[in-house]
Protein backbone atom coordinates (compact mmCIF):
# COMPACT_ATOMS: atom_id res chain seq x y z
CA UNK A 1 0.00 0.00 0.00
CA UNK A 2 1.43 3.26 -0.68
CA UNK A 3 1.10 6.34 1.62
CA UNK A 4 -0.02 9.65 0.45
CA UNK A 5 2.99 11.49 0.46
CA UNK A 6 3.14 14.23 -2.40
CA UNK A 7 5.03 12.58 -4.58
CA UNK A 8 2.90 9.35 -4.45
CA UNK A 9 0.10 11.37 -4.91
CA UNK A 10 0.69 12.86 -7.91
CA UNK A 11 2.94 10.34 -9.85
CA UNK A 12 2.02 7.29 -8.28
CA UNK A 13 -1.76 6.94 -7.71
CA UNK A 14 -4.35 6.50 -10.50
CA UNK A 15 -6.05 9.33 -12.33
CA UNK A 16 -9.05 9.00 -10.99
CA UNK A 17 -8.09 8.22 -7.25
CA UNK A 18 -5.88 11.69 -7.45
CA UNK A 19 -7.93 14.55 -5.84
CA UNK A 20 -8.95 17.38 -8.64
CA UNK A 21 -6.76 20.00 -7.07
CA UNK A 22 -3.40 17.96 -7.06
CA UNK A 23 -4.12 16.36 -10.18
CA UNK A 24 -2.89 19.90 -12.09
CA UNK A 25 0.69 19.21 -10.70
CA UNK A 26 0.67 16.13 -13.28
CA UNK A 27 1.12 16.81 -16.60
CA UNK A 28 -1.58 14.76 -18.71
CA UNK A 29 -0.77 13.63 -22.82
CA UNK A 30 -2.18 16.29 -25.26
CA UNK A 31 -4.81 13.41 -26.21
CA UNK A 32 -6.15 13.55 -22.20
CA UNK A 33 -5.61 17.43 -22.22
CA UNK A 34 -8.16 17.08 -25.44
CA UNK A 35 -10.25 15.55 -24.02
CA UNK A 36 -10.97 17.38 -21.13
CA UNK A 37 -10.87 21.11 -23.19
CA UNK A 38 -13.65 18.88 -25.61
CA UNK A 39 -15.28 17.73 -23.11
CA UNK A 40 -16.23 14.44 -24.63
CA UNK A 41 -17.86 13.14 -22.26
CA UNK A 42 -20.17 15.59 -22.70
CA UNK A 43 -20.65 15.77 -26.19
CA UNK A 44 -22.83 12.95 -28.38
CA UNK A 45 -21.76 10.31 -30.21
CA UNK A 46 -22.29 11.53 -34.38
CA UNK A 47 -24.09 8.82 -35.81
CA UNK A 48 -21.85 7.49 -38.89
CA UNK A 49 -24.29 6.57 -42.07
CA UNK A 50 -22.84 3.16 -43.67
CA UNK A 51 -25.06 2.65 -46.11
CA UNK A 52 -25.91 -0.89 -47.03
CA UNK A 53 -23.51 -2.80 -49.53
CA UNK A 54 -21.35 -0.14 -48.61
CA UNK A 55 -17.44 -1.68 -49.24
CA UNK A 56 -15.58 -2.51 -45.77
CA UNK A 57 -12.61 -0.12 -44.65
CA UNK A 58 -8.47 -1.74 -44.30
CA UNK A 59 -6.81 0.00 -42.10
CA UNK A 60 -3.77 -1.96 -42.63
CA UNK A 61 -3.00 -5.32 -45.13
CA UNK A 62 0.43 -6.71 -43.96
CA UNK A 63 1.70 -9.64 -46.22
CA UNK A 64 4.02 -11.62 -45.48
CA UNK A 65 6.30 -13.65 -47.68
CA UNK A 66 8.45 -16.60 -46.66
CA UNK A 67 11.09 -18.93 -49.26
CA UNK A 68 13.99 -20.51 -49.36
CA UNK A 69 15.22 -18.17 -51.81
CA UNK A 70 16.72 -14.52 -51.16
CA UNK A 71 17.14 -13.61 -54.69
CA UNK A 72 13.47 -14.71 -55.61
CA UNK A 73 12.01 -13.02 -52.46
CA UNK A 74 13.82 -9.67 -53.62
CA UNK A 75 12.15 -10.07 -57.68
CA UNK A 76 8.85 -10.59 -55.86
CA UNK A 77 9.02 -7.07 -54.05
CA UNK A 78 10.44 -5.36 -57.18
CA UNK A 79 7.25 -6.74 -58.41
CA UNK A 80 5.10 -5.52 -56.05
CA UNK A 81 6.26 -2.15 -55.58
CA UNK A 82 5.15 -2.08 -59.41
CA UNK A 83 2.29 -2.93 -59.21
CA UNK A 84 1.58 -0.63 -56.01
CA UNK A 85 2.66 1.90 -58.57
CA UNK A 86 0.30 1.21 -61.05
CA UNK A 87 -2.87 0.03 -59.00
CA UNK A 88 -2.70 3.45 -56.84
CA UNK A 89 -2.10 1.44 -53.71
CA UNK A 90 -0.41 3.07 -50.95
CA UNK A 91 2.86 0.86 -49.81
CA UNK A 92 4.12 1.99 -46.67
CA UNK A 93 7.10 0.19 -46.50
CA UNK A 94 8.87 -3.36 -46.87
CA UNK A 95 10.47 -4.84 -43.97
CA UNK A 96 12.87 -7.41 -43.85
CA UNK A 97 13.04 -9.62 -40.54
CA UNK A 98 16.00 -11.52 -40.21
CA UNK A 99 15.76 -15.42 -41.83
CA UNK A 100 15.34 -18.23 -39.40
CA UNK A 101 17.32 -21.37 -39.74
CA UNK A 102 16.66 -25.03 -38.31
CA UNK A 103 20.02 -27.07 -37.72
CA UNK A 104 20.43 -30.45 -37.51
CA UNK A 105 24.17 -32.00 -36.70
CA UNK A 106 24.59 -35.31 -37.60
CA UNK A 107 27.29 -37.87 -38.28
CA UNK A 108 29.59 -38.18 -41.31
CA UNK A 109 30.20 -41.65 -41.44
CA UNK A 110 27.53 -44.99 -41.99
CA UNK A 111 29.91 -46.56 -39.44
CA UNK A 112 31.62 -45.46 -36.45
CA UNK A 113 34.02 -41.98 -36.26
CA UNK A 114 31.99 -40.18 -33.60
CA UNK A 115 34.41 -37.59 -34.21
CA UNK A 116 33.01 -36.54 -37.40
CA UNK A 117 29.96 -34.44 -37.65
CA UNK A 118 28.23 -32.35 -40.13
CA UNK A 119 25.51 -29.68 -40.16
CA UNK A 120 22.83 -29.34 -41.97
CA UNK A 121 20.19 -26.26 -41.93
CA UNK A 122 17.14 -24.94 -43.33
CA UNK A 123 16.75 -21.32 -44.30
CA UNK A 124 13.33 -19.74 -44.51
CA UNK A 125 14.13 -15.91 -45.28
CA UNK A 126 11.46 -13.21 -44.65
CA UNK A 127 9.91 -10.51 -46.05
CA UNK A 128 6.78 -7.96 -44.81
CA UNK A 129 4.77 -5.77 -47.30
CA UNK A 130 3.06 -2.85 -45.19
CA UNK A 131 0.30 -1.30 -47.23
CA UNK A 132 -2.44 1.32 -45.78
CA UNK A 133 -6.19 2.84 -46.28
CA UNK A 134 -7.46 0.11 -48.86
CA UNK A 135 -11.18 -0.44 -49.15
CA UNK A 136 -12.22 -4.05 -49.39
CA UNK A 137 -12.95 -4.31 -53.43
CA UNK A 138 -9.15 -2.81 -53.79
CA UNK A 139 -7.81 -5.38 -51.34
CA UNK A 140 -9.26 -8.12 -52.52
CA UNK A 141 -8.61 -7.22 -56.20
CA UNK A 142 -4.72 -6.36 -55.51
CA UNK A 143 -4.39 -9.85 -53.41
CA UNK A 144 -5.41 -11.76 -56.11
CA UNK A 145 -3.31 -10.29 -58.83
CA UNK A 146 -0.30 -10.07 -56.34
CA UNK A 147 -1.30 -14.10 -55.55
CA UNK A 148 -1.55 -15.04 -59.10
CA UNK A 149 1.43 -14.01 -59.36
CA UNK A 150 3.64 -15.74 -56.70
CA UNK A 151 6.38 -18.05 -57.81
CA UNK A 152 6.48 -21.49 -56.78
CA UNK A 153 8.28 -22.31 -53.35
CA UNK A 154 7.32 -19.21 -52.07
CA UNK A 155 4.53 -18.85 -48.94
CA UNK A 156 1.99 -15.59 -48.31
CA UNK A 157 0.41 -14.92 -45.11
CA UNK A 158 -2.31 -12.15 -44.80
CA UNK A 159 -3.14 -10.23 -42.32
CA UNK A 160 -6.49 -7.49 -42.60
CA UNK A 161 -7.39 -4.31 -39.94
CA UNK A 162 -10.90 -4.31 -40.79
CA UNK A 163 -12.47 -0.15 -39.41
CA UNK A 164 -15.51 -1.10 -37.88
CA UNK A 165 -18.46 0.99 -36.80
CA UNK A 166 -18.67 1.55 -33.14
CA UNK A 167 -21.07 -0.33 -30.76
CA UNK A 168 -24.24 2.00 -30.32
CA UNK A 169 -24.61 -0.60 -26.87
CA UNK A 170 -21.21 0.40 -25.29
CA UNK A 171 -22.02 3.66 -23.78
CA UNK A 172 -19.75 5.85 -21.82
CA UNK A 173 -20.96 6.16 -17.60
CA UNK A 174 -22.85 8.90 -16.36
CA UNK A 175 -20.54 12.62 -16.47
CA UNK A 176 -18.65 12.86 -13.08
CA UNK A 177 -16.26 15.18 -11.60
CA UNK A 178 -12.90 12.45 -13.37
CA UNK A 179 -13.78 10.91 -16.18
CA UNK A 180 -10.58 11.25 -17.65
CA UNK A 181 -9.45 7.49 -17.45
CA UNK A 182 -13.25 6.68 -19.22
CA UNK A 183 -13.45 8.45 -21.54
CA UNK A 184 -10.20 6.87 -23.78
CA UNK A 185 -13.33 4.55 -25.42
CA UNK A 186 -15.51 6.84 -27.11
CA UNK A 187 -13.90 7.19 -30.07
CA UNK A 188 -15.98 7.00 -32.76
CA UNK A 189 -14.06 4.25 -34.49
CA UNK A 190 -12.66 1.07 -33.08
CA UNK A 191 -10.37 -1.63 -35.14
CA UNK A 192 -11.43 -5.15 -35.56
CA UNK A 193 -8.86 -7.87 -35.21
CA UNK A 194 -6.69 -9.50 -37.81
CA UNK A 195 -7.72 -12.06 -40.37
CA UNK A 196 -5.21 -14.35 -41.79
CA UNK A 197 -5.01 -16.23 -44.68
CA UNK A 198 -2.56 -18.51 -46.58
CA UNK A 199 -1.63 -19.11 -49.68
CA UNK A 200 0.77 -21.30 -52.27
CA UNK B 1 7.49 -50.44 -82.69
CA UNK B 2 10.05 -52.47 -84.51
CA UNK B 3 11.35 -49.02 -85.56
CA UNK B 4 10.78 -47.23 -82.56
CA UNK B 5 13.31 -49.37 -80.92
CA UNK B 6 16.04 -49.44 -83.25
CA UNK B 7 16.46 -45.44 -82.68
CA UNK B 8 16.86 -46.15 -79.31
CA UNK B 9 19.51 -48.46 -79.27
CA UNK B 10 21.33 -46.18 -81.56
CA UNK B 11 20.48 -43.31 -79.76
CA UNK B 12 22.07 -44.45 -76.45
CA UNK B 13 25.12 -45.99 -77.81
CA UNK B 14 27.48 -44.30 -74.99
CA UNK B 15 26.09 -46.07 -72.22
CA UNK B 16 29.35 -46.16 -69.74
CA UNK B 17 28.86 -48.77 -66.81
CA UNK B 18 29.13 -46.80 -63.69
CA UNK B 19 32.54 -47.92 -61.95
CA UNK B 20 30.71 -47.47 -58.67
CA UNK B 21 29.87 -51.43 -57.41
CA UNK B 22 26.60 -52.24 -57.09
CA UNK B 23 26.30 -55.07 -54.69
CA UNK B 24 22.89 -55.49 -52.62
CA UNK B 25 25.82 -55.33 -49.38
CA UNK B 26 26.46 -51.63 -49.93
CA UNK B 27 24.81 -49.99 -47.17
CA UNK B 28 24.60 -52.82 -45.00
CA UNK B 29 24.61 -52.43 -41.02
CA UNK B 30 25.75 -55.77 -39.96
CA UNK B 31 28.20 -56.11 -42.52
CA UNK B 32 31.15 -53.68 -41.44
CA UNK B 33 32.57 -52.50 -44.91
CA UNK B 34 35.98 -52.54 -45.41
CA UNK B 35 36.80 -51.85 -49.01
CA UNK B 36 37.52 -48.05 -49.90
CA UNK B 37 35.65 -48.09 -53.11
CA UNK B 38 32.05 -48.72 -50.72
CA UNK B 39 33.65 -47.20 -47.55
CA UNK B 40 34.43 -44.05 -48.94
CA UNK B 41 31.40 -43.04 -50.65
CA UNK B 42 29.17 -39.65 -50.51
CA UNK B 43 26.03 -39.01 -52.09
CA UNK B 44 25.59 -37.67 -55.95
CA UNK B 45 29.74 -37.37 -55.34
CA UNK B 46 31.47 -39.19 -58.01
CA UNK B 47 35.51 -39.73 -57.74
CA UNK B 48 38.03 -39.63 -60.70
CA UNK B 49 37.74 -42.70 -62.91
CA UNK B 50 41.08 -44.10 -64.16
CA UNK B 51 40.33 -42.99 -68.03
CA UNK B 52 38.38 -39.78 -67.54
CA UNK B 53 35.52 -40.89 -69.16
CA UNK B 54 32.40 -41.17 -66.89
CA UNK B 55 30.02 -38.27 -68.37
CA UNK B 56 28.13 -35.65 -66.22
CA UNK B 57 26.44 -33.10 -66.96
CA UNK B 58 26.42 -29.28 -65.86
CA UNK B 59 23.76 -30.37 -62.77
CA UNK B 60 25.92 -33.77 -61.82
CA UNK B 61 28.95 -32.16 -61.85
CA UNK B 62 27.57 -29.38 -58.94
CA UNK B 63 27.89 -31.58 -56.23
CA UNK B 64 25.01 -31.68 -53.40
CA UNK B 65 27.17 -29.43 -50.97
CA UNK B 66 26.70 -26.67 -53.29
CA UNK B 67 23.17 -26.77 -53.14
CA UNK B 68 21.67 -22.92 -51.84
CA UNK B 69 25.04 -21.62 -53.40
CA UNK B 70 25.97 -22.25 -57.24
CA UNK B 71 23.13 -25.09 -57.17
CA UNK B 72 19.02 -25.19 -56.48
CA UNK B 73 16.74 -27.77 -56.23
CA UNK B 74 14.79 -30.10 -58.34
CA UNK B 75 11.70 -29.43 -56.71
CA UNK B 76 10.06 -25.84 -55.62
CA UNK B 77 7.38 -26.03 -53.00
CA UNK B 78 6.21 -24.64 -49.55
CA UNK B 79 6.32 -27.73 -47.54
CA UNK B 80 9.75 -27.03 -45.50
CA UNK B 81 9.44 -23.47 -44.65
CA UNK B 82 8.63 -22.27 -41.24
CA UNK B 83 4.71 -23.41 -40.92
CA UNK B 84 4.91 -25.45 -44.60
CA UNK B 85 2.38 -27.74 -44.84
CA UNK B 86 1.64 -31.29 -46.05
CA UNK B 87 5.63 -32.12 -45.90
CA UNK B 88 5.31 -35.69 -46.13
CA UNK B 89 2.95 -36.09 -49.18
CA UNK B 90 4.29 -33.71 -50.96
CA UNK B 91 7.72 -35.75 -50.65
CA UNK B 92 5.73 -39.29 -51.64
CA UNK B 93 4.33 -37.63 -54.70
CA UNK B 94 7.63 -36.10 -55.82
CA UNK B 95 8.78 -39.83 -55.59
CA UNK B 96 6.26 -41.37 -57.10
CA UNK B 97 6.40 -38.54 -59.98
CA UNK B 98 10.23 -39.08 -60.73
CA UNK B 99 9.23 -43.02 -60.99
CA UNK B 100 6.48 -42.22 -63.33
CA UNK B 101 8.18 -40.13 -65.81
CA UNK B 102 11.23 -42.58 -65.75
CA UNK B 103 8.71 -45.27 -66.63
CA UNK B 104 6.61 -43.91 -69.13
CA UNK B 105 9.38 -41.25 -71.05
CA UNK B 106 11.40 -43.98 -72.07
CA UNK B 107 15.06 -43.12 -72.23
CA UNK B 108 13.74 -39.68 -73.62
CA UNK B 109 14.78 -37.51 -70.45
CA UNK B 110 17.72 -36.25 -69.77
CA UNK B 111 17.91 -33.82 -66.63
CA UNK B 112 16.42 -34.26 -63.55
CA UNK B 113 12.93 -33.67 -63.48
CA UNK B 114 11.29 -30.53 -61.85
CA UNK B 115 8.74 -30.38 -60.25
CA UNK B 116 7.46 -26.69 -59.39
CA UNK B 117 4.14 -26.47 -57.11
CA UNK B 118 2.61 -23.67 -57.61
CA UNK B 119 -1.21 -22.99 -55.75
CA UNK B 120 -2.87 -26.71 -56.46
CA UNK B 121 -1.12 -27.11 -59.83
CA UNK B 122 1.97 -29.24 -60.27
CA UNK B 123 4.19 -28.36 -63.59
CA UNK B 124 7.11 -30.55 -64.62
CA UNK B 125 10.03 -29.67 -66.58
CA UNK B 126 12.46 -31.09 -67.90
CA UNK B 127 15.14 -31.47 -70.98
CA UNK B 128 13.74 -34.26 -73.52
CA UNK B 129 15.63 -35.65 -77.24
CA UNK B 130 14.30 -35.66 -80.08
CA UNK B 131 14.29 -39.54 -80.83
CA UNK B 132 10.72 -39.89 -81.04
CA UNK B 133 8.45 -38.60 -83.57
CA UNK B 134 6.69 -35.03 -82.14
CA UNK B 135 3.44 -36.34 -82.58
CA UNK B 136 3.93 -39.61 -80.23
CA UNK B 137 5.61 -36.53 -77.86
CA UNK B 138 2.20 -34.79 -77.72
CA UNK B 139 0.51 -38.15 -77.27
CA UNK B 140 2.95 -38.62 -74.32
CA UNK B 141 2.50 -35.55 -72.99
CA UNK B 142 -1.56 -35.54 -72.88
CA UNK B 143 -1.14 -38.74 -71.83
CA UNK B 144 0.93 -38.11 -68.66
CA UNK B 145 -0.77 -34.95 -67.83
CA UNK B 146 -4.42 -36.27 -68.03
CA UNK B 147 -3.05 -39.55 -65.93
CA UNK B 148 -0.95 -37.53 -63.31
CA UNK B 149 -4.05 -35.04 -62.97
CA UNK B 150 -6.51 -38.31 -61.94
CA UNK B 151 -4.12 -39.91 -59.93
CA UNK B 152 -3.13 -36.77 -57.69
CA UNK B 153 -5.90 -34.96 -57.88
CA UNK B 154 -4.98 -31.72 -59.23
CA UNK B 155 -4.04 -29.93 -62.49
CA UNK B 156 -0.64 -31.23 -63.76
CA UNK B 157 0.97 -29.43 -66.33
CA UNK B 158 3.79 -30.45 -68.27
CA UNK B 159 6.57 -27.75 -69.81
CA UNK B 160 9.75 -29.76 -71.50
CA UNK B 161 12.21 -28.52 -73.95
CA UNK B 162 14.09 -30.67 -76.57
CA UNK B 163 17.45 -31.31 -76.80
CA UNK B 164 18.75 -32.99 -80.17
CA UNK B 165 20.86 -35.61 -78.28
CA UNK B 166 21.97 -36.74 -75.32
CA UNK B 167 25.93 -35.08 -76.09
CA UNK B 168 24.37 -32.14 -76.03
CA UNK B 169 23.92 -32.20 -72.34
CA UNK B 170 27.27 -33.76 -71.37
CA UNK B 171 29.08 -31.03 -69.55
CA UNK B 172 32.18 -32.78 -68.81
CA UNK B 173 34.11 -36.19 -67.97
CA UNK B 174 34.82 -37.15 -64.37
Amino acid sequence: MLTRTFFNQIFLFKPSQIPLSVLSYRSITTAARLKKQLNIAATPRPHIERPAGSDELYKRLCVEVRGHDPAVLESYEKFVRLVSTELDVQLVNVENPPFFTERWTLLRSKFAKKKYWREYEIRTYYKKFHFKHLTGSTASTFLEYAQRNLPEGIMMIVERVRLEPFRDNLVPPPSSTITTTTTTNTATTSEKTSEEQRNS
Amino acid sequence: MNTYLKLNLLGNCFQQRCYLSTSPILHSWFVRLTNVTQVNTEAATPKHTRKRNYPLTYEQRQFPKLIGHTKTWNTFNTSNLRDGKRKAETVSDDLFLRQFIYGTWHSLFVSELIIKRRHNMIILSGLVTRTIHPRRMYFLIGYTEEILSALLKTPVKIEIQTVENKEDVIFTYW
